[in-house]
């Protein structure tokens, strides 16, 4: 393992096994990743995936059932290793007899550092986290954003070399968002190592120069966030107008065109819509055009977004002189950069497909390795999201 | 080293944190200070003793039928309180009769008694003329001299009481020379008690030791394993526990910290509680006792004990009403299991236990704690029940003082002490004696002069009581002396004579203060030469050099009775013609002459008045009082050669004194033994593996030391040096015995005994290992012994136990 490496993993597994029939619930199923240090690495994945019990199994808090994983040089839960770490867990519950200042006196402690220490640290700490006025409050009376701050601001306390924060901005308003994002930006300068786990992509595409995708217990993906949206570059995205019908029966007839899977859920798109057009409204996954079916036959002229993935130019212009010969008019076309968040689920929805090789496999480098995982992994995944939330 | 306990000490200042800011501990701690600003205004100050209560009257029926007897001789003083009772008392009293039911008869003496303290504050109760005849005490006669009309109303009354006292003394304990009055915040409660400061205190501590183990180890330890139920489950919630563990902390550490995080909480309320408590009773009644406070960590260990098993069931299922429901259940079960144990061992098995050993030269005869005897059947070799004594209920007292073999007369003495009931309306002590040839049938001829607390039986058969009235002594009938005896005859609950048995006289002692506590011991006949007594009048230095190896082939008689000195159950024993007395602080070697007249041979005033138990042999004389002190003294200067305390605080129960008058045995009421040699007055505890289980000792004709243990069993060993083992007199033990000794008893000894550490807590206040648990007073009354260490033992190892398996689960536990 490198020393400059904060995080490596190496084919971990986790099985969980609960209830009454002590039922196998697999958690992780092999998963690898490394997290160089002074970098702020986003994990994604949807509940379920084993983004906790991950870190968790980091913090020795769960024990691993396979694999290999070690923190800063030290296999994972090893307390010389926890020494140098600042957690913020999921929805983490300070005990409520304490204040601010208590708190941090706390867990200051428990971090093995003097009083002294605590007490030259903690008024700037507070500060820092927008706490400031706020410490000797009884933390039964803080917000749920003011607890998250004041978790931010124990888990910065003993200057950890790395930070694992698990949901950071749960429950915090926009600004204190934008606040602890600055925050986050400080840590990368000073060279420390953030482990972020956040279901808020807008977060994570912020801030995040790394990111995993963990689904059913299996990393997705792996890289830059520009790699996860540059991968959607081959699309065209049409804005256009006319008959509903019309444009139906095109989309039917080409496979590169499609309008359900791919709608965005952009406002200049349903400007002119009578209301009966609900395709445009909702960016459901998996939904089956919504509205569509029902919708009158009339023909007056609608706003519809298309997107295309075109194998080639030539899909593109067949694609124009299908939309011209029909009389719907192109309002505009542009090659679409996706946000995070639809690449993230375009990702999901090609892993839940069945033949998950189609769409996939067109914008991510996946081994066939993965593939094969992903395969064996479908049925545990179906039980996993609950069991894994109770069991733990 | 202090870096590496930081984050535990955290936990630990942590754990009050949350204890003030729930304010839980805000709120005990001002339930503890209502506790005791409620107490503090409770004292007692020195009063003078006055009222006539009921224990003070020795004799309830008698003392009612000797006003009535005397009711027309108003120049007696009898007469004279009769006169003085209004009528309708007197018709009540005089209307009692055999037939009158109990409550007839205590409604009657109540008033009674009543009417008596009424008349202890008139100030024309005393008159000379009635009071010629008696003779007031000291005390009674200086408060005369300053004439009745000059008393204050205090002096009056007392005075009174002493009069009272002087006029029937044969019915009424004389009043206490001490007696507190207890008062709450000035107000005083109810009448003054004839107690010394220092029996206050005695009682004080007792009654300190019983409300701590029962308010702390009881109602305190429930309240702290709710209040303290969710410390752990606490810790252990989602969102809390993740925070923790992601810390640089062991888990076990955290877990241990967590734990004794509510033992500091609780030791910190009990701290506050007992400290008060010890500084209340130490300035308002004078009890400074630091094993008072010795009993919080006593009761943090017992709180430690349940809440381990709270903490266990927290790290199992996360939520304090578990927590509670498992402490509880386990709780109950301690207490299912001690309760069993107890019943069945103080209730049913110890009845069993020997009470006396009667090594006859051609029989071996056993009395057990219910008043059974059984005789040894050397062919079947079992215990053939001899005699039985009827009982009102299982685990009450020992029925007899004795009882003693009578070898002149080859029966066996004993009084019969009714028991059950309150101490007033108890059925007067009755002779009991048992002939070889009715089976050892005990018959109750007559009663025993009232207030006898020993029993002596002469080597020439002579029967004798000794109590507070003095010596009594059985005499034969003599002629019919007339219409007197005819008369007393008449009534029949008087039965104070027996026309073939005789009465008992009293035995006119002169200069002989008879007062509590009483004991006696004759001296064991074998160990004096028969030219001791013409010595011992003449020249007492020369009986030290007598030779003790010289056979005693001058007194046949009594080499075929066996010796059974000293056997407390009541002092009895055969005697020669000497005797010890302790009566008070009096301790009096009395001699019979020829003539059947007793005199002071020498006598001694000891230090204390406590009880004791005693032995003679010839030149030595054995005193082992009450509080553990073994005392051996040359008789023929009472001096004191040795002295030393074998067992702590534990009392004394009985002494037995070898034939060869050189050793003695005493056992002690927590069922331990020593042997005392006596020439040299060492004490020693011998070796016999069933130390701790004995509950008699006797020496058998031939010098051989029979011990009884266990519930029936008797060791019999060659001699009380050697100890090598003879014969052994033991029964396969019966059902109960068997579920007792491999069901209850074994199981009792592995489960944890959180309940019994009270019995640390008493020991630590009154540093004795048993509690009375019978009627009665002094040495002889029934004692359970307490195991104070057992339960330590098993407590600390539940404990350690407990916290392991918490320590591994949460150790290898997922969060």
């Amino acid at each position: 393992m490198s020393e400059s490496l904060a995080v490596t993993v190496r084919d971990l597994a986790k099985v969980y096994r609960g209830g009454f029939f002590r039922r196998r619930v697999q958690a992780l199923n092999g998963v690898s990743l490394d997290v160089p240090r002074g970098e702020i690495f986003g994990l994604l994945g949807p509940n379920g995936a084993g983004k906790t019990t991950l870190i968790k199994i980091l913090l020795g808090i769960v024990r691993k059932s396979a694999g290999s994983a070690s923190v800063l040089g030290h296999v994972a839960g090893d307390r010389r290793g926890r020494r140098a770490i600042g957690y913020l867990p999921e929805s983490h519950r300070i005990p409520h007899h304490l204040t601010g200042n208590t708190a941090l006196e706390y867990y200051g402690q428990l971090s093995g550092m003097p009083l002294s220490e605590i007490h030259a640290k903690r008024n700037g700490l507070l500060d820092t986290v927008g706490l400031g006025k706020w410490g000797r409050t009884p933390v039964r009376n803080y917000s749920k954003g003011m607890q998250q701050r004041l978790g931010l601001a124990q888990a910065m306390l003993h200057d950890p070399d790395l930070l694992i924060l698990d949901e950071p901005t749960d429950g915090v308003d926009p600004v204190g968002r934008a606040e602890i994002r600055d925050v986050l930006f400080q840590l990368k300068d000073r060279g420390k190592t953030v482990f972020l786990n956040s279901h808020l992509l807008q977060e994570i595409e912020l801030v995040c120069d790394r990111v995993a995708i963990l689904h059913a217990g299996l990393v997705r993906h792996v890289g830059p966030v520009r790699e996860l949206t540059d991968a959607t570059s081959n699309c065209i995205v049409y804005e256009v107008r006319g008959p509903l019908s019309d444009i139906e029966l095109l989309v039917e007839s080409d496979a590169t065109l499609d309008f359900g899977e791919n709608l965005r859920d952009d406002a200049g798109s349903t400007e002119e819509t009578d209301g009966t057009m609900a395709m445009t409204a909702d960016g459901e996954p998996d939904s089956d055009l919504p509205g569509l079916g029902d919708a009158d036959h009339s023909t007056a002229p609608v706003s519809v977004t298309l997107i295309q993935q075109p194998h080639s130019q030539a899909d593109v212009d067949a694609a124009v002189d299908a939309l011209r010969e029909l009389g719907v008019s192109i309002e505009s076309m542009s090659r679409e950069r996706l946000t995070l968040e639809q690449a993230f689920l375009q990702l999901l929805k090609a892993h839940e497909a069945d033949g998950s090789q189609a769409t996939a496999t067109d914008f991510l480098q996946e081994t066939t390795e993965e593939t094969e995982i992903a395969h064996e992994s479908e049925v545990i995944d179906e039980n996993a999201n609950g069991d894994v939330e109770g069991g733990a | 080293m202090r870096n590496a306990l930081r984050p535990y000490i955290a936990v630990i200042v942590d754990s009050f944190r949350e204890a003030f800011a729930t304010r839980v501990l805000w709120v005990v701690l001002l339930l503890v200070g209502l506790l005791l600003a409620a107490l503090a205004p409770f004292t007692f100050r020195d009063a003078v003793a006055v009222t006539l209560r009921y224990e003070d009257f020795r004799d309830a029926r008698g003392v009612l039928l000797h006003l009535r007897e005397q009711a027309d001789k108003t120049d007696t003083p009898a007469g004279y309180l009769w006169s003085r009772l209004s009528e309708s008392l007197q018709d009540d009293i005089a209307g009692l009769s055999v037939d009158s039911d109990r409550r007839e008869r205590m409604e009657a003496f109540g008033r009674f008694r009543s009417g008596l303290n009424l008349l202890l504050r008139e100030r024309d109760f005393y008159r000379d003329e009635v009071w010629k005849s008696s003779r007031l005490n000291r005390e009674g006669r200086d408060l005369l001299k300053q004439g009745v009309a000059n008393l204050s109303d205090g002096d009056l009354a007392r005075f009174n009481r002493l009069a009272l006292d002087a006029a029937l003394p044969q019915f009424l304990e004389p009043a206490a020379t001490n007696a507190v009055q207890f008062e709450y915040a000035g107000y005083e409660l109810g009448d003054e008690l004839p107690f010394r400061t220092e029996y206050v205190h005695e009682i004080g501590e007792l009654v300190l030791a019983f409300v701590v183990s029962w308010l702390i180890g009881f109602a305190g330890v429930l309240a702290a394993i709710v209040v303290t139920a969710s410390i752990v489950p606490r810790m252990l919630e989602p969102g809390s526990i993740d925070l923790l563990l992601s810390k640089p902390v062991s888990r076990w550490g955290l877990f241990l910290s967590r734990f004794a995080g509510g033992c500091a909480f609780i030791l910190l309320v009990t701290g506050v509680l007992i400290c008060g408590l010890w500084l209340i009773v130490g300035t308002r009644l004078g009890i400074w006792n630091a094993g008072l406070l010795w009993t919080i960590p006593v009761f943090v260990f017992v709180f430690a004990v349940y809440f381990s098993v709270s903490a266990l069931a927290g790290v199992l299922w996360r939520n304090p009403i578990v927590s509670i429901i498992v402490s509880l259940v386990f709780w109950v079960a301690c207490f299912v299991v001690g309760l069993t144990k107890g019943i069945v061992d103080d209730v049913f098995l110890s009845a069993r236990r020997p009470a006396a050993i009667l090594p006859l030269t051609d029989a071996l005869l056993v009395v057990n704690r219910q008043g059974n005897g059984f005789e040894w059947d050397p062919d079947a070799k079992v215990w053939q029940t001899v005699f039985e004594t009827r009982r009102r209920g299982p685990g009450q007292d020992y029925p007899f003082v004795g009882p003693v073999y009578d070898a002149k007369n080859d029966r066996l003495v004993a009084i019969k002490t009714s028991t059950g009931g309150p101490p007033w309306m108890r059925e007067a002590p009755k002779l009991a004696l048992a002939t070889r040839d009715d089976d050892w049938k005990f018959s109750t001829p007559l009663n025993v002069p009232s207030g006898s607390q020993s029993l002596l039986v002469l080597s020439d058969g002579t029967i004798l009581t000794a109590g507070t009235d003095g010596l009594s002594q059985l005499a034969k009938p003599k002629a019919p002396r007339g219409l007197l005896d005819m008369l007393s005859l008449a009534v029949p609950i008087m039965s104070n004579s027996d026309p073939a048995i005789g009465r008992f006289e009293r035995v006119p002692i002169d200069d002989l203060q008879w007062r509590s506590p009483v004991a006696v011991a004759a001296e064991t006949p074998q160990s004096r030469r028969p030219d001791q007594a013409q010595r011992r009048s003449g020249n007492p230095e020369a009986v030290a050099n007598f030779d003790r190896t010289a056979p005693d082939s001058e007194l046949p008689e009594q080499r075929r009775s066996a010796p059974r000195s000293g056997l407390r159950e009541g002092d009895a024993a055969t005697a020669s013609s000497r005797c010890v007395v302790v009566t008070g602080p009096t301790i009096a070697i009395l001699n019979r002459s020829t003539n059947g007249q007793f005199s002071i041979e020498r006598q001694t005033t000891r230090d204390s008045e406590v009880d004791v138990v005693l032995g003679f042999a010839a030149d030595r004389i054995v005193i082992a009082e009450e509080g553990g002190q073994v005392r051996v003294l040359n008789a023929d200067d009472l001096s004191e050669i040795a002295s030393a305390s074998p067992f702590g605080k534990n009392d004394p129960k009985s002494i037995a004194v070898s034939p060869d008058g050189r050793q003695a045995a005493v056992v002690f009421h927590h069922r331990r033994l020593c042997l005392i040699d006596l020439p040299s007055g060492q004490v020693t505890e011998p070796p016999l593996a069933s130390q701790g289980d004995i509950s008699a000792a006797a020496y058998g004709p031939d010098g051989s030391l029979l011990v009884a243990y266990s519930f029936g069993q008797v060791v019999e060993y060659a001699d009380g040096r050697s100890l090598e083992i003879k014969a052994r007199y033991e029964t396969p033990p019966d059902l109960l015995e068997s579920v007792y000794q491999w069901g209850i008893e074994p199981l009792h000894r592995v489960f944890p005994k959180p309940g019994e550490m009270d019995n640390l807590v008493a020991w630590l206040m009154t540093r004795e290992q048993t509690i009375q648990t019978g009627q009665g007073e002094g040495l002889s009354a029934r004692r359970t012994v307490i195991a104070i260490w057992p339960p330590l033992w098993s407590n600390l190892a539940f404990l350690a136990c407990v916290l392991t398996v918490s320590c591994l689960l949460i150790s290898r536990r997922d969060f």
